[in-house]
Formats: structure tokens, sequence, C-alpha cells
């Protein structure tokens, strides 16, 4: 029988139309990342749960749950990369307009980006969410500089090293560093640890990664992934909310004109939902 | 679980006050991890799958009613307010012999959610190394 003849121009073209409202959790960041990650966890656990009911063919089943945990552990990564973007995004409208120095000559936007974003009038989205956050030095690289004291480089690091700061996100960079190789493997070579992969992977891990191999995670490796990064996500969604209400504390000590720090408070605690604290003023979150 | 695209409200149903689902819940000592599926409250504030402890303490701080779907074989219940000591009675157990509950808030027109036990969540988290395939 002949395949059908597509009128792939039309089907194609309508795909993008094929979407859903964002959920409410979305503005906040850290209600974005966990509901995604969750969300993906999920498919997991349903498929593995429904498919337990029926009788299957236990070699094609197990190779499908293999793969069904390669594309879950990446939809994780993935929203904590996104959680990344939407986190430096929000810290940039906090700080953009209260400063005068180069912190956001660390992006360079392209005009075309700039006038996709301009009616929305979202200045860290348009700079962030071009850009892909799944490398921990250009990360640090960009969150140092938004995050920077008027007219520094900046001292705070998503993903420090031993000596760096804040002492409570140390001895994650090389773990997470791996995650994003994992991820680029996936992503990229639909899991193939290709040789330059597995040379990256073997300085990371300090043991033989062998290749060309399939990475074929388990159910264990993809909750061990989601563990690492749900924990990551909490310490530096408190850690980035801190160092900015730090910041913003600094910049209405030097102009009180700015803002009023307790509004500002209040768009914090909303923003990080942790209690935070501008220039004096305590807010929790609504 | 019988799979159903009608609401929980058109089928028969439980009421259950949340606190009594906290109660419940946090009864289930001895390492038991869950699962929420589809609800936005609970999925945006905690890291699932969890222990128990950790979804009563989430549930406790909730306020309102669920409706719980009867699973049972024959489901005959007309909205019956089930206490903590009864919520275990109705639940559904799956092949592997996790415990499955399907809710909605009476309050809210949101979708049906899922609570999911999860076992062998329990046992990985108690000894990571010997269960690695």
């Amino acid at each position: 029988m002949p395949k059908p003849a597509i009128n792939f121009d039309t089907y194609l073209k309508r795909i993008p139309s094929h979407s859903i409202d964002l959920p409410q959790e979305s503005e906040v960041p850290c209600y974005h990342y966990r509901r995604s990650a969750n969300d993906a966890w999920n498919l997991l656990v349903y498929i593995e749960r429904n498919l337990a009911e029926v009788s299957v063919y236990r070699v094609s089943y197990d190779a499908h749950m293999h793969r069904l945990a390669t594309m879950v552990l990446l939809g994780m990564v993935e929203a904590f990369e996104r959680f990344l973007k939407q986190l430096a995004a929000e810290c940039i409208n906090h700080v953009a307009r209260c400063t005068s120095d180069d912190r956001l000559d660390v992006f360079s936007a392209k005009g075309s980006v700039m006038a996709a974003h301009f009616s929305s009038g979202n200045l860290g989205r348009s700079l962030c969410e071009p850009l892909a956050w799944c490398d921990c030095d250009e990360t640090n690289k960009r969150f140092r500089r938004i995050l920077a004291d008027p007219f520094t480089q900046g001292e705070f690091y998503v993903f420090p090293s031993h000596t760096q700061n804040p002492s409570g996100l140390r001895d994650r960079h090389e773990l997470m560093s791996i995650v994003w190789q994992l991820r680029h493997t996936v992503a990229h070579n639909m899991g193939v640890v290709t040789p330059s992969d597995a040379l990256k992977l073997r300085l990371l891990v300090k043991g033989i990664v062998e290749s060309p191999r399939l990475l074929w995670p388990t159910k264990g490796d993809v909750w061990y992934v989601k563990l690492f990064l749900d924990e990551t996500a909490e310490l530096l969604n408190r850690e980035v909310g801190a160092r900015l209400a730090a910041l913003l504390t600094t910049l209405h000590q030097t102009d009180p004109t700015l803002f009023q720090a307790d509004v500002k408070a209040q768009e914090l605690a909303d923003l990080f939902k942790t209690p935070a604290t501008v220039d004096g003023h305590l807010r929790n979150p609504l | 679980m019988p799979e159903s695209t009608r609401s929980i409200r058109q089928l028969p149903h439980f009421r259950v006050p949340v606190s009594e689902l906290a109660a419940w819940m946090d009864r289930q000592r001895g390492g038991s991890w869950w699962s929420v599926d589809g609800d936005r409250v609970l999925m945006q504030r905690l890291d699932f799958p969890c222990p128990s402890d950790e979804l009563a303490k989430a549930l406790e701080s909730l306020r309102g009613t669920l409706l719980l779907l009867d699973s049972r074989q024959t489901p005959v219940a007309t909205g019956e307010t089930l206490s903590s000591e009864e919520i275990g009675d109705v639940a559904y157990l799956d092949k592997k012999g996790d415990r499955v509950f399907r809710f909605c808030w009476e309050e809210r027109p949101d979708a049906d959610w899922l609570l999911v036990e999860d076992r062998a969540m329990e046992q990985v988290s108690r000894v990571p190394e010997e269960t690695e395939e």
C-alpha cells in the first residue's frame, strides 16, 4: 500500500499553533521548574504503572522504558536550564534601571532578537532567552555580572569553586557539568556517547567511559538526577534571591528614590517564594 | 485504577477533608514514598517523589475538601465523608501493590489528579548502591 500523499507544507506549518496556555505557576521560576520536573517524572511512573496493568512483551517494554528514561532525563535538565534563564531574566529586570555600569555588556543580544521582544517590554527575557544556559562557566559569568555591586566585576557564583562564594552553592560545579554533558549527549546525539563526549565525561567522572555507546539510563539514574537538580534549584533560588536583595539594598542606600524598599521586598518575596529583606524591610511571600 | 474520561464529580465518590488526608498520610511512616500527578498546588510546592511526612506537612497547610473516586470493585459511594481511619480501606492497589488514589478538589474546577505510592523509590532511597541495574 502506498503511503498517503501528505501536504507537508500545510501539516508541518500548523504544528506551532498546536499549543496550550502556560501553567499559572510559570511566572515564578522555582514553581515553574518544580512543576515541569515533576511532570517529567510523572510521565515515567505513569507509563510504568499503567503498562504493568497489561500484558507486555518484556524485551520491547524494557527497551522502551530505557528510551523513555532518556527522554525524561533530558526534560528535567531542560526544565533546570529554563529555571536559570528565568532567574537571570528576573534579576536583570530588577537591577537594569538602577545601575549605570557595564554589567549587561556580558550579553550581546542581536537586533532581530531585541525586535521580537520589544513589544513585551521585558529586557531580561530578551537578553536571556536566546542564550544557552547549559555551561557552568558561562552561567557563572553572567550571574556574577548581573548581581555585582556597582562598578565591580562581582563575587557571586551560581556554581562556585571551593574558594568562591556563596559557600552554600559550592561543590556542585563538577556534578552539574556531568549533567550538562549527559544533556548534550541526549539532545544532540540521541544518546550516543561519541568519542568526544566520552573524553569529557571521562575527565569529569574520573573513570573509564566507553565510546561509541548508547546511553541507557535506568529509572534510578533519572531519580538521582532529579534529586540533584531539585536540591540545586532550591539552593540557587534561595541564594540568588538573597544576593539580589542585598544588591538592591546597596542601590537603595545609595539613592532611596530609585524604588520603594518595602514594595521591592514584597516583589522579591513573591518572586522567590521566600522571605526577602530590602534595606531593612522584611516581607513574606503572599 | 479504572480509567475514565469523566470527572470524579460524575462518578461514585467519597468526600475527604484535606486535613483527614494529611492525618492519614502522616501515619504512613516507615519510608513510604509518594508522587502527586496533576495537582497544581502540590506540584509547585514539593519535589516528587517525596516521603510521606513531607507530603503530610504540605497537606496540613491546605484547606478544603477533596472528592475521592470510589475505585472499589463495585463502586457505590454517594459522597460519604471519610475519616483518616477509613481512607486506606478504599485505596486502589495496582499490579505492583502500590496504592493509588484519584482526587479532585470540591471547591476548584481543576482537573482530577492522582496520588500514587512508589514503594520502589522507598527501596532505592534506602540502599541506592544495591539497587543499581
